[in-house]
């Protein structure tokens, strides 16, 4: 065999296994998903009767799924600019020639360090009504007025969440951007102050216009995590109180596991796919089309 | 005059390690009180602040705890370093490809493995069940074992791309003049660089695999079979009100990662920022 | 427009000694330029006068203003020192238009829009970019992201025009036509620059004065002509002029009533000028150092000449450099004509008497 055709062979050999499974349990098992939401199966004996996309229109009538959309829309409008905001000002303070940056650096990350399972645990602990950090907290600094329910009123419980997660991801947000930042040449930073900016203007007219990059690379991940999220949620305080803090996930896993009802389940997956991609397909065409 | 503006450089000084200060407080406050309670007795629990030091501290919660979570903690173990080790092994193979052995469509596919990665696990939830039945393996630790072999890959596979990127293609073609093939290229280039790209790649492995909750939720069934996340999951259900046993349990469960990102800090962010 | 003063600078990193006890005069309207090789501390003493950095020890004045003094704990920022600066990689923000960019330093100082885009296009005509001023910096040449960078340093009519190297990035034949415009710029805007630089040729054809740094330490500040001819040590006479002076190291000698250099080689006899010149000295061993278009070969032996053999000839298009050897030694002599020389021919060298120098061995001062 001529010496290129073997090389090809044995590249496409060494990457098979690795390809294969991916190909598999990623988009395999996503088009049987699909199938799935197409059929009437409930209950554990699984059945394959198409019904068409009779499964999605009892979903888009379905109050409950309107109720985690809402719900999945506030945890995005507040989480999503809440923690890109908060990982930008701790990048623009870490950037400052810092005594001990790293291990400033290291303590805003270790809240990404644990599992959502822990920090719905911790924030369980924070948020208890009765005993919990934050209202004993308050109402020892005399600002016990401020006190609330928290996770336990339905009216700001997904509020009390996203400030969890927002807490969470902070850290991480703020080395995106650290990151971004630091890779301006800092030839450009000594000439605007040469050129005269206050360090405000530094960030606003110099800095900052030349993050694009990081802030579409956190949009999209936090983004992602948005849609997707259920382990600090169900942990939590399983979606309650009642439905307050359902969203997309889940009410997936309720009515796949809790209720059996399979089909209906993989339609909520896959309208969770969907928004995905339509948040990550256009950026992925952008930077790998070119090529 | 100009010692004025000594003086303004000192307070703005001043004003940012306090901020800083306040954003290191808001960061480990929950650590903290969690900490705090996990030492305290049940009495102590109520009668204290959330954030002060017991008076009588008490290792019971956290002895209690670790009992209750021996076998979930020997699971979790087991599914990381299977998991790690095969799906870094793969990933390292698929990533060189990738990145020194272009071929037309390599694109494309490189665009479906990254793609994984914003796949919401939810859509792999049923059809991963069926599978594991029909196998035998659902409920079994077996099951996770399995999924987190494959799982691993893409994430992993993109880690190695990055990192192999910035190996000179001049190496690369230098061997090739020297008459190298590609897995002898592999074996004897590219695996004697890869000591940073295992180990980035493994420690995100190592951290997202201990943290995993909803896959160890689904697929295993009893104590015997389930990973530390979900034991600590059904602690706080079961024992509501025991918030010292609780804030005990979820320091064993944070404790590894919180010793990596603190020592190895540094890896899991090079794996981050150089990841889109 | 303002003089500029520098007494005792002393900057340190860390451990490291980058600038030591630098004095520098620079007068009003003066270019002068900053040269020396890589790490002497050119640019550390430029950023030092920009405020970039602060300073150890010492003061800077600009004019009558006292700019930075750490004994008096004075330390003006970058942004009040009113001095304009161009970066080596031009530093220009990728973000902005030309107009942009050259219009920053101005939108800072909150002038008015009307007289912001009167000052621009001066500027931009004035370095001939005007038909830019809406591209984006990434459309631009080398040549043109260059003079965006004067463009926003001009505009501003600072006091002082500082320039780190800003033609070292331009290729070789922009490089030469691009010196001639800047120093035209220069003339023509009346502004004091102090402007930094690895390459000799820019330094002597650019500055007014030329002040050659070493190891953190000023060697010399002259005119381009005295530092040519009447360099001050060992160190100022090799690295201005290329191919460099020959060194040729020797004992002095009493011999008959005249003193002479042994040179092991041949004896060589001062002409009695440059004894006259010679300051006193205790020590005996000596440099003589002669630039290569000072040496003449001749087929014949004359007075004071020695003989040498061709090792390699160059050409460089408008003239040769003629590599010789003699006992040992290796010897360059330039000359715009080779006629019948040949390598491994042996001629007589003789030195032009009125273009020698001599120097401590050594402290390294010329002792002239």
């Amino acid at each position: 065999m001529e010496p290129k055709k073997k090389e090809r062979l044995i590249t496409t050999l060494i990457s098979l296994p690795a390809l294969l499974s991916i190909f598999i349990f990623s988009y395999c098992f996503t088009g049987w998903n699909f199938f799935i939401s197409l059929t009437d199966w409930e209950g554990f004996v699984p059945s394959y009767n198409l019904v068409g996309f009779k499964n999605y229109l009892a979903l888009f009538n379905d109050p409950l799924f309107w109720i985690s959309f809402k719900n999945n829309l506030l945890l995005i409008l507040i989480f999503v600019p809440g923690v890109m905001f908060v990982g930008l000002i701790l990048a623009i303070l870490l950037d400052q020639k810092v005594r001990f940056e790293g291990v400033f650096r290291t303590i805003y990350l270790l809240p990404f360090a644990f599992s959502f399972v822990v920090t719905a645990t911790l924030w369980a602990w924070m948020y208890s009504p009765k005993v919990g950090t934050i209202n004993v907290l308050l109402e020892k600094l005399g600002l016990g007025f401020l006190k609330s329910g928290w996770i336990t009123d339905p009216k700001i419980v997904m509020y009390c969440i996203s400030v969890a997660l927002i807490w969470q991801f902070a850290g991480y947000s703020g080395i995106i951007f650290l990151a971004g930042i630091r890779s301006i040449p800092g030839s450009q930073i000594s000439a605007a102050k040469v050129d005269g900016a206050s360090t405000i203007t530094l960030y606003r007219r110099i800095v900052i216009p030349q993050l694009k990059s990081s802030f579409i690379t956190s949009f999209i991940i936090f983004m992602c995590f948005a849609i997707k999220a259920f382990d600090f949620i169900w942990v939590l305080n399983k979606g309650g109180p009642g439905y307050a803090s359902h969203i997309l996930g889940v009410s997936m896993y309720k009515e796949t596991f809790g209720l059996e009802k399979f089909a209906y389940g993989a339609t909520y997956s896959i309208i969770m796919l969907v928004l995905s991609l339509i948040i990550v397909l256009p950026f992925l065409i952008k930077v790998y089309g070119r090529k | 005059m100009g010692g004025n503006k000594v003086k303004n450089i000192k307070i703005n000084r001043i004003i940012l390690y306090i901020l800083l200060g306040f954003f290191v407080i808001l960061s480990l406050l929950p650590l903290w009180s969690s900490v705090v309670t996990a030492l305290k007795t049940s009495k102590e629990v109520i009668i204290t602040t959330p954030i002060t030091f017991p008076l009588h501290p008490t290792l019971t919660p956290l002895r209690e705890s670790f009992d209750y979570l021996k076998k979930p903690l020997t699971n979790s173990l087991v599914l990381v370093v299977s998991g790690t080790i095969t799906s870094c092994f793969f990933a390292s193979i698929l990533g060189y490809v990738f990145s020194k052995r272009r071929f037309p469509g390599s694109t494309i596919l490189l665009i479906l493995v990254i793609l994984c990665l914003y796949i919401p696990p939810q859509v792999q939830l049923i059809p991963m069940v069926k599978a594991m039945s029909k196998v035998g393996l659902y409920g079994d630790l077996g099951s996770l074992v399995l999924l987190y072999m494959l799982f691993g890959i893409p994430m992993s596979t993109f880690i190695f791309k990055t990192l192999y990127d910035e190996i000179p293609d001049s190496f690369i073609n230098a061997a090739k003049v020297d008459g190298a093939g590609t897995w002898t290229i592999y074996q004897r280039i590219i695996l004697p660089l890869s000591v940073i790209p295992f180990v980035v790649a493994a420690i995100l492995q190592v951290t997202v695999i201990w943290n995993d909750y909803i896959w160890g939720l689904v697929l295993t069934r009893g104590m015997a079979n389930m990973p530390i996340t979900v034991a600590i999951a059904n602690l706080k259900g079961s024992f509501v009100a025991e918030w010292n046993l609780q804030m005990a349990g979820s320091l064993w469960v944070a404790l590894p990662t919180l010793i990596i990102f603190i020592f190895l800090g540094k890896y899991i962010m090079r794996g981050y920022t150089g990841k889109i | 427009m303002s003089s500029l003063t520098i007494k005792g600078l002393t900057i340190r990193y860390g451990e490291t000694i980058a600038v030591e006890n630098l004095d520098l005069e620079v007068k009003d309207k003066e270019f002068v330029v900053l040269v020396g090789p890589s790490g002497c501390g050119k640019t550390t003493t430029m950023i030092g006068i920009a405020g970039l950095i602060g300073i150890d020890e010492g003061e800077i004045w600009f004019g009558n203003e006292l700019v930075v003094c750490p004994r008096n704990n004075i330390f003006k920022i970058p942004q009040q020192r009113e001095v304009a600066m161009v970066f080596q990689d031009y530093a220009i923000y990728p973000h902005m238009t030309v107009f942009g960019n050259i219009a920053f330093p101005l939108e800072i100082r909150k002038i008015n829009k009307r007289e912001i885009e009167v000052r621009v296009e001066k500027a931009a005509k004035l370095l001939k970019i005007e038909n830019l001023l809406n591209r984006k910096p990434n459309e631009l040449s080398g040549g043109q992201r260059q003079r965006v960078a004067l463009g926003r340093a001009i505009v501003r009519n600072p006091k002082i025009f500082l320039m780190d190297e800003p033609l070292a990035n331009l290729d070789a034949k922009l490089r030469v036509h691009a010196r001639v415009e800047l120093k035209k710029l220069q003339q023509e805007l009346d502004t004091t620059t102090i402007f930094v630089t690895h390459d000799q040729v820019e330094a002597m054809t650019m500055g007014d004065r030329v002040a050659v740094m070493n190891d953190s330490h000023l060697e010399q500040i002259g005119k381009p002509a005295e530092l040519y001819n009447n360099p001050r040590n060992r160190f100022v006479a090799g690295f201005i002029g290329s191919p460099s002076m020959n060194m040729f190291e020797g004992r002095l000698k009493e011999e008959k009533g005249n003193l002479v250099i042994d040179l092991r080689f041949c004896i060589y006899e001062l002409p009695k000028k440059i004894r006259g010149l010679m300051k006193k000295t205790i020590s005996r061993e000596v440099t003589l150092g002669i630039r290569p278009e000072n040496i003449a070969i001749t087929k014949e032996s004359i007075r004071n000449c020695f003989e040498a053999t061709v090792t390699y000839i160059e050409l460089t298009g408008k003239e040769y450099n003629i590599y010789l050897e003699t006992g040992g030694v290796a010897i360059v002599v330039t000359r715009s004509f080779t006629h019948d020389l040949k390598v491994g021919n042996k001629f007589w060298l003789s030195l032009n008497e009125e273009k020698i120098n001599i120097f401590d061995k050594k402290l390294g001062k010329s002792l002239l």
